[in-house]
């Protein structure tokens, strides 16, 4: 039975009410952790800013640019956004901000002025990050050259370039809630996760989207799209098994861009392995991969 | 009515296998691909990476370590590489088929610089083939250089 045009008007109508009540009166959902006995480390958070992928869009490719100090326009269906400069140059950087405000962009998605961000930053996954990482990548940050050069404007497509559209995304599909393990794995096995769906933010490219670009846990790494448009894989356990994936096979993708038939990854894949993915440790290679298969005895 | 019946079955009839047999010969078309220039890249790209990949399981162990298949894949990417690599992508050579991206001859001097330097990564590496510990570094040098092009020059895989 075909519904009459006026009840869909009507909830049109509801959606939209509440839609925009959301963005005037309720505030986006936010998470407070706790920071007692919490110190960062600067060296360590070097390595958190290889695991979280931040030189792949926040530097402009092939040295091109200082390091952290703005990338390239990415692509998405609503329009193109620029990674910022995040060094800790005050006027054109992060230099002004505080731990609190990195915390805050970082796990809530909120600038340090209370707007929100676009998910293209991928905070929805960065939200699940330790605190003691978010520290650490805190103090690695504030060591870095501060570079003086402007942030590149974002180009986006009416409404979505109204930012305050952001708060009512933010109370529909954002959940900042801590990576927690899953005790029916092991330690290993619980690392890879915690890479995969935290830091390493895999899902932003390899999980399909709505049409708002909220994605979907029920499908998470069943293969979405890429910051060029372009169609990314599945990375599910099932998926790389019948592509021919097995134990070794992932590690050594991340390390040196090689599929199991011989082919080199390129593109995006190919800067996410380049910029993060092989600058990590051996063990934490394993750990995505025996997450990513699932493999069984990996749970030690 | 009957025979109305019949002929509009063998129309449908006729209709199904026509169309059957279009499809078919669409998809041997697709299948069949690239032709020319196109293919001849394409041929060696796949060389490239049986060789490759070999060398990638005896890294993981999959296979044992053996110097002669490494050489002899080493000796395949080099004959290919180089100037010969150079000459498979005339400017604008692109086809249906092709993953080449038009970046290429946008900054041709980039691309034959990489072609160059596979030769030369590939020659280190059949000198390099007779034990493991010396093929490791310059696996890792040639693989680099297979990753820095791909991920400049060549369109996003998306299966």
């Amino acid at each position: 039975m075909k519904k009459p045009p006026i009840i869909l008007a009507a909830a049109f109508s509801v959606v939209a009410g509440l839609v925009t009540l959301s963005i005037l009166f309720l505030a986006p959902p936010a998470q407070v952790r706790d920071w007692s006995g919490v110190t960062g480390d600067a060296e360590r958070g070097q390595y958190v800013s290889r695991l979280g992928g931040c030189v792949a869009c926040h530097t402009l490719a092939e040295g091109a640019g200082p390091l952290l100090s703005g990338g390239a326009p990415i692509m998405t269906p609503f329009g193109s956004i620029a990674a910022p400069n995040i060094t800790p140059d005050r006027a054109y950087g992060i230099g002004s901000w505080t731990r609190d405000d990195f915390a805050a962009a970082l796990l809530n998605g909120a600038a340090p002025d209370g707007s929100s961000y676009y998910p293209v930053f991928p905070y929805p996954s960065y939200a699940r990050m330790s605190t003691q990482d978010v520290a650490d990548l805190w103090a690695y940050l504030q060591t870095i050259p501060p570079i003086s050069t402007p942030s590149q404007e974002h180009d986006l497509t009416w409404p979505f370039s109204q930012r305050v559209l952001m708060r009512a995304w933010k109370t529909l599909f954002f959940t900042p809630v801590e990576f927690q393990p899953d005790p029916k794995h092991g330690a290993k096995w619980n690392r890879g996760a915690y890479i995969v769906s935290g830091p390493g933010h895999c899902g932003e490219c390899h999980s399909p989207r709505g049409i708002l670009g909220n994605s979907d846990a029920a499908r998470a790494l069943e293969g979405g799209m890429g910051p060029n448009g372009k169609k990314v894989p599945s990375i599910t356990a099932q998926a790389l098994a019948q592509a021919g994936w097995t134990r070794g096979d992932v590690a050594f993708a991340l390390f040196l861009s090689i599929t199991p038939d011989g082919d080199s990854l390129g593109g995006a894949m190919g800067e996410v392995i380049r910029d993060g993915a092989r600058h990590l440790t051996p063990e934490d290679r394993e750990a995505i991969e025996a997450y990513l298969l699932d493999l069984p005895g990996t749970d030690d | 009515m009957k025979k109305a019946t019949k002929t509009i079955g063998i129309t449908l009839g006729v209709c199904i296998v026509a169309g059957g047999a279009l499809f078919g010969a669409v998809q041997l078309q697709a299948h069949e691909g690239a032709m020319g220039v196109t293919k001849e890249r394409m041929d060696a790209m796949k060389s490239f990476g049986e060789a490759v990949g070999a060398m990638s399981d005896m890294i993981k162990g999959k296979i044992a370590y053996d110097g002669a298949r490494v050489k002899q894949g080493a000796e395949t990417i080099k004959t290919h590489a180089g100037e010969k690599l150079i000459a498979f992508f005339p400017e604008g050579s692109m086809d249906d088929h092709t993953e080449a991206l038009p970046a290429i001859w946008l900054d041709f001097e980039k691309f034959s610089n990489l072609a160059a330097e596979l030769q030369i990564n590939a020659v280190a590496l059949e000198a390099a083939s007779e034990s493991q510990d010396t093929f490791m570094p310059a696996f890792i040098d040639l693989t680099n250089t297979c990753t820095a092009c791909h991920t400049k020059f060549r369109e996003e895989q998306e299966d």
